[in-house]
């Protein structure tokens, strides 16, 4: 198994993050299980890379100044 | 002025071309000076007017006390592309403010997106730990097998999107808030030639006494900068260049924390790092290049930056 990057890029027009998945190996089953609790927005664009959106706006991280649009009604604000 | 004008297609390269761009902020003063470079400057109360309604907007909020409540900006900003430019997180005066967004207007957001594409493509292929060396720091990095980051991989905004200026300059490793887990080991000596200070728009008004002492002990570091920061385990630990300063910048930061490092990244804005000058406490600042370690969330405590601009991570 590769490693596995989620590029949080941005907030959708719904304010969930607009995510970028980018892996060496096949996506597939990986998207597989997203789909099982979020919503996939947009297409695969190769076996390797997706483009997502997940969640309800929230967002695990630590809140931080420099990246967070502080737009979420919690204090977990969605990452840009 | 001119000077400005001729180097705004750096900023705008966010956008689809030709689109209208409005440059959304409370403050008359500093309309006034965007408008002199020849772009539309409006209130951020205005945004709801038809007239002023743009598919475009880069949103410059000053004070947060002045912006709509989260679901009302969610409204009126729904289905535009938005470009945040969060100054009220760091100094947002009228001379703090004009440096920050010349700094934007002369940064070229489609290298600095292709620096992080590159970063990323490095984050995800390295299988030995990353070395980060360079101007007096030299440090180690060492990844787990999924990472999550927060940068831009593309440069123009799709619509309905939002996104903060601080993604497309850098590639930023947060720390995971459900078991204050890192993604991320480092270890290290960083030689330090800026430090900033900002506070999350949510920070409660109880908090806003340690982020008053954080700014008055960054500005205490910054007279005696560069600093050689030491960090094991990802944390600063005592060193000599923090001596005096150790406990109340751990206090500052929400002790809890104990000065775990709470956001590790990557500058990628490299174009402006001879124009960039460390006395001004502003995020563009922290983009520059090179590393920048983060302590403290800025909603619990101050969230505060030590930038080493030069060294690089081999490979990158």
């Amino acid at each position: 198994m590769g490693r596995i990057v989620c590029v949080v890029e941005g907030l959708n027009r719904r304010g969930e993050p607009l995510m970028r998945i980018l892996a060496l190996q096949n996506v597939t089953d990986l998207l597989g299980k997203l789909a099982a609790s979020n919503r996939l927005e947009e297409s695969v664009y190769a076996p390797q890379v997706a483009v997502v959106s997940c969640g309800a706006g929230k967002s695990s991280f630590l809140p931080c100044p420099c990246i967070d649009l502080g737009l979420a009604d919690t204090n977990v604000g969605a990452h840009s | 002025m001119s000077e400005h004008i001729l180097e705004l297609n750096g900023l705008l390269a966010a956008f689809p071309p030709g689109m209208p761009v409005v440059f959304a902020t409370e403050d008359l003063g500093f309309r006034s000076w965007i408008s002199s470079l020849g772009l539309e400057a409006i209130a951020i109360d205005e945004l709801s007017v038809p007239d002023h309604r743009s598919p475009a907007v880069v949103l410059i909020p000053l004070d947060y006390s002045g912006l709509p409540a989260p679901s009302i900006l969610a409204r009126l900003l729904s289905g535009i592309r938005v470009l945040w430019i969060p100054l009220a997180s760091f100094d947002s005066d009228y001379e703090s403010a004009c440096y920050s967004l010349s700094l934007l207007f002369a940064s070229d957001l489609e290298t600095a997106v292709e620096k992080n594409r590159r970063l990323i493509s490095l984050l995800l292929t390295a299988r030995e730990p990353l070395e980060f060396e360079g101007g007096g720091t030299a440090a180690s990095v060492v990844l787990d097998d999924e990472l999550r980051v927060s940068s831009r991989t593309r440069v123009v905004l799709a619509e309905g999107e939002q996104t903060g200026i601080g993604t497309y300059c850098e590639v930023a490793l947060p720390t995971e808030m459900t078991d204050f887990a890192q993604a991320y080991e480092v270890g290290g000596v960083f030689c330090v030639e800026g430090i900033l200070v900002s506070r999350h728009r949510q920070m409660p008004e109880n908090n806003c006494g340690e982020f008053r002492e954080a700014r008055r002990v960054v500005e205490h570091l910054r007279a005696r900068l560069p600093l050689l920061l030491h960090v094991e385990d990802n944390r600063l630990v005592e060193s000599e260049s923090l001596a005096d300063v150790y406990e109340t910048l751990r206090r500052v930061t929400n002790e809890k924390y104990d000065l775990l490092l709470t956001e590790l990244a990557f500058g990628s804005n490299e174009g402006i790092r001879d124009r960039v000058d460390w006395r001004m406490n502003a995020q563009v600042n922290e983009g520059c290049g090179g590393i920048h370690l983060g302590v403290g969330d800025g909603l619990t405590g101050a969230h505060i930056d030590f930038v080493s601009p030069v060294g690089s991570l081999r490979g990158a």
